[in-house]
């Protein structure tokens, strides 16, 4: 019943602000053999919004944003963004709709044979193909002193600490300045200082380039700093949704739970 | 019984889905965009990188072939043939699969491997999203790479073998080096040198195709990446045998007409 | 930047030498079967090819000239071998030539053999169709040398046979020894024996008159032997036959084949005329059966010996001349060496 109460509540919001959602997820669903992962799972994403989805491992949130850039094959749902439907494009709109959307990796993913400044241009060689020379430069410095690495630029991956490949890795997110970020656990595998600069750094980020974030966690620390609004994917569906104050008041006896246990950690 | 059912089904599915994979990359492979800069670094790695192991192997199986051989030889007084039997040994068979099982090994391996952790570390979704087309850009270039390479790492591998049988020759029979190739150009044909080349670019295509699969649909975490990389040579070998068994059998029917 | 520059130069090289090697190696062996090199086309219709295959060599007087091109079945007893040969062969080529199909070595491939002929004839064009030789092989002619050994065989027992009759009194000849009814008819031709044996000794006093011209420097003969610039020209006649006989080895062996073919047919006709005599048949048989009187015989051996006299006579004239000298001194040497061989050998007893 609860459940009902916040998809009002934001309802009205929606109103309020009078907004197009930039990410519209209906019913998605999303099975590995017999494994059922999502079970139809609804979501909106408002511009300049920053929401948290929280979840147990295993509980199909990476999943859930792979889908939205089309890493995964949905089996069934609505997803739609920027207007456009995912599962229905072409190769070359969803390219297109990929430049629009940033995407960082749980453990960095940078390239390993390549340069941080070769990692920066990786993904200016398709997307942005016009820039050439001194812009594309230009771009790659830009990106890395807005994370604070402009020495490292010609150093190798493995020379890197964990919380510089971060900090690259969203550099080259950034890079192609997309209206829509999502993270896949930002502050997995950092201690908790590093953590708590990755968390500053994508506030500052989200300032500068006015972009609208889905993140990924089940840091409850990250979440409560960086979040407008929480969403709790349990048994593959949105089991509940709201401020973090709001949440952490819940009565709801699984989201107390959840609570519960990932304050223990 | 079970057991047997079990394996016979993984084993269709495997090849299945290898079959797939292969149909992919031509697919892909004749699709712009070209990834030319990064096939021409793949061709270093793969070609030049391994020619140093290729000519070093390749010089003592010259070697060793014709030391083993010889005595054989002398004991039916054909010592002269050598040359021929050790040009036609090395150009139509041993070349070729030796080179493709060293290659096997190191490339096999290193793209199994390199793949793999590309695959666990979300290194390939990263390029996915970054707009560029991953198997194009990974997969196509390395096998591309592989096959093109593997028939020039064999032409190599095969000359440097004919010199070093030809030292042995010339050390304890006295050949000298204009003798040894005459005879061995006279006796070789393109019914050898052909089917031998011909060969060598599907042994090299096996090589990149094995490794790039096995990279690709590894399983996640390290451990992972090294089933990857090992299997990856135990069926590019496997696959290799079966291929030159293959390439022998249609060699012969051609070489009959 | 700089290091892949550098990498590309690296695998440059590397497909450079490479390539360079596989085209070396194809043009290497390319040169040795004649593709690349333009060629020019000749034929030979043999009746058996015995395994030729296209790419075979064809070797000239021994050297490799080209591959056997095509080989084309015209009908039930002709085979066309056209061969590929290098374009410069034409000059030596002459349009007798001779084609064979042999092997190389005991055990090696088919090769075609093209022995030059006279070397007068024109230069063979393209496209033309030399002759070919069908060599008899070793394995056939054992074959012929075997039938020719078992008629011998047979021969030499019916032989066997007659010497045993005649000693045993029995057939033809021993009757011939004891019928006096014989002798008429074998007078007869011991008569016309007679004359031919005169006719014979007539003729050795010819020779032996021209020897004794040959002895003294007459005659063309005598001018011949006795003229020593001729030794020069001997010698180089002798030279000339030399080279002709290694040039006709070929014809040489045609003709060892043939003979032994004659005769192992001369064996079977001599075997046929035994048995004929065996039966009392044919002319020798014939004069067997005539009677013959002592006298007659006797006349003949006269004759006979008077012809041996002359004969000796003549041996005589030959040993003085220089020709000759040396052969009898050597022979003289030789009789001497063995009666000393003889005395020595009684001394020692």
């Amino acid at each position: 019943m609860r459940l009902k109460e916040n998809i009002n509540m934001q309802d009205s919001k929606t109103q309020k602000d009078k907004l197009v959602p930039l990410v519209k997820i209906r019913n998605l669903k999303k099975a590995f053999g017999s494994n059922l992962v999502l079970k139809g799972f609804n979501l909106d994403l408002f511009p300049n919004e920053n929401v948290v989805i929280l979840g147990k491992s295993g509980s199909g949130k990476s999943v859930l944003i792979k889908c939205l850039v089309r890493l995964v094959e949905v089996d069934e749902g609505e997803i739609l963004v920027l207007g456009k439907s995912i599962p229905d494009l072409e190769q070359e709109e969803l390219d297109e709709i990929r430049t629009d959307v940033g995407f960082l990796f749980q453990g960095s993913a940078l390239y390993d044979s390549m340069t941080v400044r070769e990692n920066l241009q990786f993904p200016l060689r398709r997307h942005k193909e016009r820039m050439k020379g001194q812009d594309e430069e230009k771009l790659i410095m830009e990106a890395l002193r807005s994370v604070g690495l402009e020495h490292a630029i010609d150093l190798m991956p493995a020379e890197l600490s964990g919380g510089m490949k971060r900090r690259i890795a969203l550099a080259r997110t950034l890079i192609l300045q997309p209206q829509i970020i999502l993270y896949d656990e930002p502050t997995s595998g950092l201690d908790p200082i590093t953590s708590n600069e990755i968390i500053q750094l994508i506030l500052k980020i989200q300032k500068d380039l006015k972009a609208t974030s889905l993140i990924i966690t089940h840091d409850m620390d990250c979440a409560r700093v960086i979040s407008n609004r929480m969403i709790i994917l349990q048994d593959g569906i949105n089991y509940a949704e709201g401020t973090y104050e709001v949440l952490s008041q819940s009565d709801d006896k699984k989201v107390k739970a959840f609570f519960k246990e990932v304050q223990k950690r | 019984m079970e057991t047997i059912a079990k394996s016979i089904k993984n084993y269709l599915e495997e090849t299945g889905s290898i079959s797939q994979f292969a149909f992919r990359f031509f697919q892909q492979a004749v699709r712009p965009p070209f990834e030319f800069k990064e096939l021409l670094r793949q061709c270093y790695l793969i070609g030049y990188n391994s020619l140093f192991l290729v000519i070093a192997t390749g010089f003592i199986m010259g070697l060793v072939l014709t030391l083993q051989v010889r005595p054989t030889m002398i004991e039916f007084g054909a010592v002269s043939y050598m040359p021929q039997m050790v040009g036609i040994s090395i150009v139509r068979e041993i070349g070729p699969v030796i080179t493709a099982l060293i290659c096997a090994g190191k490339v096999g391996s290193s793209i199994g491997a390199e793949l793999g952790s590309m695959k666990v570390t979300e290194q390939i979704d990263a390029m996915e999203v970054s707009g560029t087309n991953p198997f194009k850009y990974l997969v196509v270039t390395r096998i591309m790479a592989s096959t093109l390479m593997l028939p020039l790492l064999v032409i190599a591998a095969d000359a440097i073998g004919l010199f070093g049988s030809f030292l042995i020759e010339s050390i304890k029979g006295d050949v000298s080096m204009t003798l040894y190739f005459n005879i061995v150009f006279e006796t070789l044909t393109f019914g050898d040198l052909l089917p031998a080349t011909i060969k060598s670019f599907f042994f090299g295509f096996a090589i990149g195709l094995v490794g790039c699969y096995k990279g690709y649909h590894s399983k996640k975490g390290t451990e992972g990446v090294g089933k990857a990389a090992n299997s990856a040579v135990v069926l590019a070998s496997l696959l290799l045998f079966v291929i030159d068994f293959l390439a022998v059998l249609v060699a012969d029917i051609f070489y009959e007409i | 930047m700089g290091k892949e520059n550098k990498n590309n130069t690296k695998l440059g090289l590397f497909v450079t030498i490479a390539i360079l090697l596989f085209t070396v190696g194809v043009y290497y062996m390319g040169n040795k079967q004649n593709i690349f090199g333009s060629s020019y086309k000749i034929s030979s219709i043999f009746e058996n090819v015995k395994g030729l295959t296209i790419g075979n060599n064809v070797r000239y007087s021994g050297i490799s000239i080209g591959t056997v091109g095509d080989i084309i079945i015209l009908n039930d007893s002709m085979i066309q071998v056209d061969m590929m040969l290098e374009n410069k062969m034409q000059a030596f080529l002459k349009k007798d030539a001779v084609a064979t199909i042999g092997s190389d070595g005991l055990v090696g491939n088919m090769i075609v053999n093209i022995s030059p002929g006279e070397g007068t004839g024109q230069s063979a064009e393209y496209g033309d169709v030399i002759n070919s030789f069908a060599r008899l092989e070793t394995g056939e002619m054992i074959n012929s040398l075997g039938n020719t050994t078992e008629n011998i065989a047979l021969l030499t027992m019916n032989l066997l046979e007659i010497a045993e009759n005649i000693n045993s009194g029995e057939g033809s000849v021993a009757s011939l020894l004891n019928d006096p009814t014989m002798a008429n008819d074998l007078s007869l031709a011991i008569k016309n024996l007679k004359i031919t044996t005169q006719n014979i000794n007539a003729l050795t006093g010819q020779f032996q008159k021209n020897m004794n011209e040959v002895n003294q420097g007459e005659g063309l003969l005598g001018y011949l032997f006795k003229d020593s610039t001729f030794e020069y020209q001997i010698n180089h006649i002798t030279e000339g036959l030399d080279t002709l006989i290694r040039s006709r080895t070929t014809p040489i062996m045609e003709n060892l084949e043939a003979s032994s073919k004659d005769i192992a047919m001369v064996s079977a006709d001599l075997k046929k005329i035994i048995q004929e005599i065996d039966l009392q048949e044919g002319l020798a048989g014939a004069i067997l059966k005539d009677s013959l009187t002592a006298e007659d015989f006797k006349q003949t051996m006269e004759n006979l010996s008077q012809g041996t006299d002359r004969f000796n006579e003549n041996m005589e004239a030959l040993k003085h001349n220089f020709l000759f000298r040396k052969y009898f001194k050597k022979q003289e040497k030789k009789r001497q060496k063995e009666l000393k061989k003889q005395a020595d050998a009684v001394v020692h007893r």
